[in-house]
C-alpha cells in the first residue's frame, strides 16, 4: 500500500502547490509511513538550459570536492547549496547549464560512478547518488514521515503549477532515500512518476527498454514504469496514448501518476486492484488514493468525487 | 466528568453549539436528564440547538481534530442513549463507526473514508456524501445509507443488513457477500457480486465487466446493461414477486419508482451452486430455479 496524489491549477498561474500536497500527503500518510516525495511543477525559473541537480553523498572527507570537480570538468557550477541530512549523509544542490539535454545522463553516470566500489545495481548504501535532475520541477523525497520532510525541506513554501506526491509502504525494494518516490528518467525531459502496486511482468517490460539503451539503477518496478512511459513519449505517444499503452502491457495490480512538465495523468490497473479517485473544480484537477486527500484541496462536499475504474486513464494538461 | 445535555426543544434562541459540560445552570428549565460519564478532553461538543424537529435527543461529534479510534470510542459510549448522533467534519476520516455493534442512529454529514460502518449489527448510519472503500464490511445488520457514490468493495463480506448506495459504487460491490441486501442508485463497477454466497444486489444503473463472477447463490438484479457476465453467472428471468418485492423495497428508501420502471429489470444467478473450473462449464450447469431453495 502507498499513497499517490497530483493537483493541477488550470489558469497556469503560480499557487502554493507545495502547501498543498503537503496537505494531500500527510492526509495519506497511513498508506506509507516509510518514506515521501514531492515533484513540483513550474516554481523554479530557470534558463532554457538550465538544470538542478539534487545529489546525495556521504560525510567521507574530500568526497563533495571530488562532486564538484566531476561537475566542473563538464560544466560550471553555477549556484550551490548544501542541505543537511538526519542520516551521515548530505545532500548537495547544484545548477548547472547544459546546452544538449542529452548531455545531463552522462554527466550523472560520471557523478553516480564516483562511487567505485558500487557499480551493482541495486546500490546499497552509496557513497554518492544523484537523485535528480530536473529543469522544469523541484524534487524532493526522503525517509521518514511527511511532515518530517515538510519541515526538513520546507516543502509548504514551494511555488507552482502543479505536482505530484508518494507516502511509500515499501514492499519490494529498500527503504532509503533513493528508492522513495518519485522516480525521474533522463529519455525525455522531467517526467517523473509516483507509484502504488507492483507491476509482476517488470522484466518483461524492462528487458526491451534495455536492449533500447534504457539504464536502469534500481530493481524497483516503478523506475521500469517511468522508463517505459518516457520511451513512450520519446517516440510521438501523447501522454494519454503512452497511460493507455502501459494498462495494456503491464500485468500487477497498480494505480500510478504521471508528471510531466504540462500535467498529470493517472492509470490504474485494469483489474481495478489499486484506488484512485478524481474531482475537479473550475480551477482544480486533482486526484489520488482517498477522498481524504482530495478534500484538503476542494471541498468536495460541494464537487463530485469520482472513481478511477480498472483500465481507466485520466489526464489534465495545461 | 458529567456532560449534561440540552433538549433539543429548547427554547434557546441561538443557534450555535453549546459546549455544556458542567454547565447545566443557564438552561435549566430546557435540559433533560442525560448524564454521560466522558472524558472531557475528548469531548468536542455535544448538544446542536434547534436540531431534531421531532424533540430528539442529539449528540453531536465534531471530528475535525478527532483520531478514528477516539471517534469510536465515544460513539460507543453515547450511541445508544441519544436519539441521534450527528458526525460534523468527518473530511473522509477511515473505519467511522467501525465496530459498532449496539443500536444507533448515526448521521454523517458530509464523506467517510475506508471501512465506514464495518462490522456494525443493529446501528443505523446514514452519510450525506461520499464513502471510500469497503462500505459496511462484514455487517451483520443494521443500515447504511450513502446519499453520495461508494468506492470500491461496497457491502464486501456481508452477513445480513441493508447498504444503500443512492449513486454509484466501485468495483466488486458485494464481494463473497452471505446474505443481506445491497442497493445501488447508480452504476456498479467491475465484478459486482464477485463469489457472492447469498443476498441481493440491485443495481438501477448499468453493470460493469465479469459481473457476478464466481456466484455460488444469491441474486443481483439490474435495471440497465451488463457489461459482460463473469464465470457461473446466467441471466434468469424476473417474475412479478421480484417486481413486487423491489418495488416495495426500493419505494421505503425514498426512489419513488412505479409498476413500468421494472419491466425491463434482469436478474443474475448462478449457474451452479458448485461449478468446476477447467471443464466445460454447461457440462456442469443445473438449473439453479429449481435447486437453489435448500
Amino acid at each position: 500500500m502507498c499513497g499517490i496524489a497530483g493537483i493541477v491549477y488550470k489558469d497556469k498561474k503560480i499557487h502554493n502547490i507545495g502547501d498543498d500536497m503537503t496537505k494531500m500527503l500527510h492526509a495519506l500518510q497511513h498508506r506509507g509511513p516509510d518514506s515521501a516525495g514531492f515533484a513540483l511543477y513550474g516554481g523554479l525559473s530557470l534558463k532554457e538550459n538550465e538544470y538542478i541537480l539534487n545529489i546525495q553523498l556521504n560525510n567521507e572527507k574530500g568526497l563533495l570536492n571530488i562532486v564538484q570537480d566531476t561537475i566542473n570538468v563538464k560544466t560550471p557550477i553555477i549556484e550551490d547549496e548544501i542541505i543537511p541530512s538526519i542520516d551521515n549523509s548530505l545532500i548537495y544542490k547544484c545548477k548547472i547549464a547544459l546546452d544538449d539535454f542529452n548531455d545531463l545522463k552522462p554527466l550523472i553516470m560520471n557523478i553516480d560512478n564516483i562511487d567505485e566500489g558500487n557499480k551493482e545495481v541495486p546500490k546499497i548504501d552509496p557513497k554518492v547518488i544523484v537523485l535528480n535532475g530536473s529543469h522544469s520541477f523541484e524534487m524532493i523525497k526522503d525517509v521518514g514521515s511527511v511532515l518530517e520532510i515538510a519541515d526538513r525541506y520546507n516543502t509548504r513554501s514551494f511555488k507552482g503549477t502543479h505536482a505530484i506526491g508518494h507516502t511509500r509502504f515499501s514492499t519490494e525494494s529498500n527503504v532509503d532515500r533513493y528508492h522513495a518516490h518519485p522516480f525521474q528518467t533522463y529519455i525525455i525531459k522531467d517526467v517523473t512518476v509516483v507509484h502504488n502496486g507492483q507491476i509482476t511482468n517488470y522484466w518483461k517490460i524492462r528487458d526491451p527498454l534495455e536492449r533500447k539503451g534504457h539504464i536502469f539503477e534500481t530493481n524497483n518496478d516503478t523506475e521500469c514504469l517511468v522508463h517505459y512511459i518516457a520511451d513512450k513519449l520519446h517516440t510521438g505517444h501523447s501522454l494519454e496514448e503512452a497511460l493507455e499503452h502501459s494498462v495494456e502491457d503491464m500485468d500487477g495490480p497498480f494505480s500510478y501518476i504521471i508528471g510531466t512538465p504540462n500535467g498529470i495523468g493517472i492509470a490504474k490497473d485494469r483489474l481495478g486492484l489499486r484506488p484512485g479517485v478524481i474531482a475537479e473544480t473550475d480551477n482544480v484537477f486533482a486526484i489520488a488514493s482517498e477522498e481524504v486527500a482530495l478534500r484538503e484541496v476542494i471541498d468536495s462536499t460541494n464537487v463530485d468525487v469520482e472513481q478511477i475504474s480498472p483500465g481507466e486513464v485520466k489526464v489534465y494538461e495545461i | 466528568m458529567v456532560l449534561m445535555v440540552s433538549n433539543s426543544n429548547s427554547n434557546n434562541s441561538n443557534n450555535k453549539i453549546n459546549n455544556n459540560i458542567n454547565n447545566s445552570n443557564n438552561n435549566s428549565n430546557n435540559t433533560i436528564n442525560n448524564t454521560i460519564n466522558i472524558n472531557k478532553a475528548n469531548t468536542k461538543t455535544n448538544k446542536t440547538n434547534n436540531e431534531g424537529d421531532n424533540g430528539d435527543n442529539i449528540y453531536s461529534l465534531d471530528l475535525s481534530s478527532y483520531s478514528p479510534r477516539k471517534v469510536n470510542q465515544d460513539l460507543k459510549k453515547v450511541a445508544a442513549d441519544y436519539d441521534k448522533v450527528i458526525i460534523k467534519n468527518p473530511n473522509a476520516m477511515h473505519y467511522i463507526a467501525a465496530g459498532l455493534t449496539g443500536p444507533a442512529n448515526i448521521e454523517i454529514d458530509g464523506s467517510a473514508g475506508y471501512f465506514v460502518g464495518t462490522m456494525i449489527n443493529q446501528a443505523k448510519i446514514k452519510i450525506t456524501g461520499n464513502v471510500g472503500w469497503f462500505a459496511g464490511d462484514n455487517m451483520t445488520g443494521g443500515e447504511i445509507i450513502i446519499e453520495g457514490s461508494a468506492g470500491d468493495g461496497a457491502g464486501q463480506g456481508i452477513y445480513d443488513g441493508t447498504l444503500v448506495v443512492k449513486k454509484s459504487a466501485g468495483a466488486r460491490t458485494g464481494e463473497i457477500m452471505k446474505n443481506g441486501t445491497i442497493i445501488i442508485g447508480g452504476d456498479s463497477g467491475f465484478m459486482t457480486g464477485i463469489f457472492m454466497m447469498g443476498g441481493r444486489i440491485i443495481v438501477l444503473g448499468d453493470l460493469g465487466e465479469d459481473a457476478g463472477e464466481s456466484i455460488i447463490r444469491g441474486t443481483i438484479y439490474v435495471k440497465g446493461n451488463i457489461g459482460s457476465l463473469g464465470q457461473n453467472a446466467k441471466i434468469a428471468k424476473i417474475d412479478e414477486t421480484d417486481k413486487e418485492e423491489l418495488k416495495s423495497l426500493l419505494n421505503s428508501y425514498d426512489f419513488n419508482l412505479d409498476n413500468q420502471y421494472f419491466d425491463d429489470f434482469k436478474k443474475i444467478v448462478p449457474k451452479s451452486k458448485r461449478p468446476v473450473y477447467g471443464d466445460n462449464e454447461d457440462d456442469h450447469e443445473e438449473d439453479y430455479e429449481e435447486k437453489h431453495e435448500d
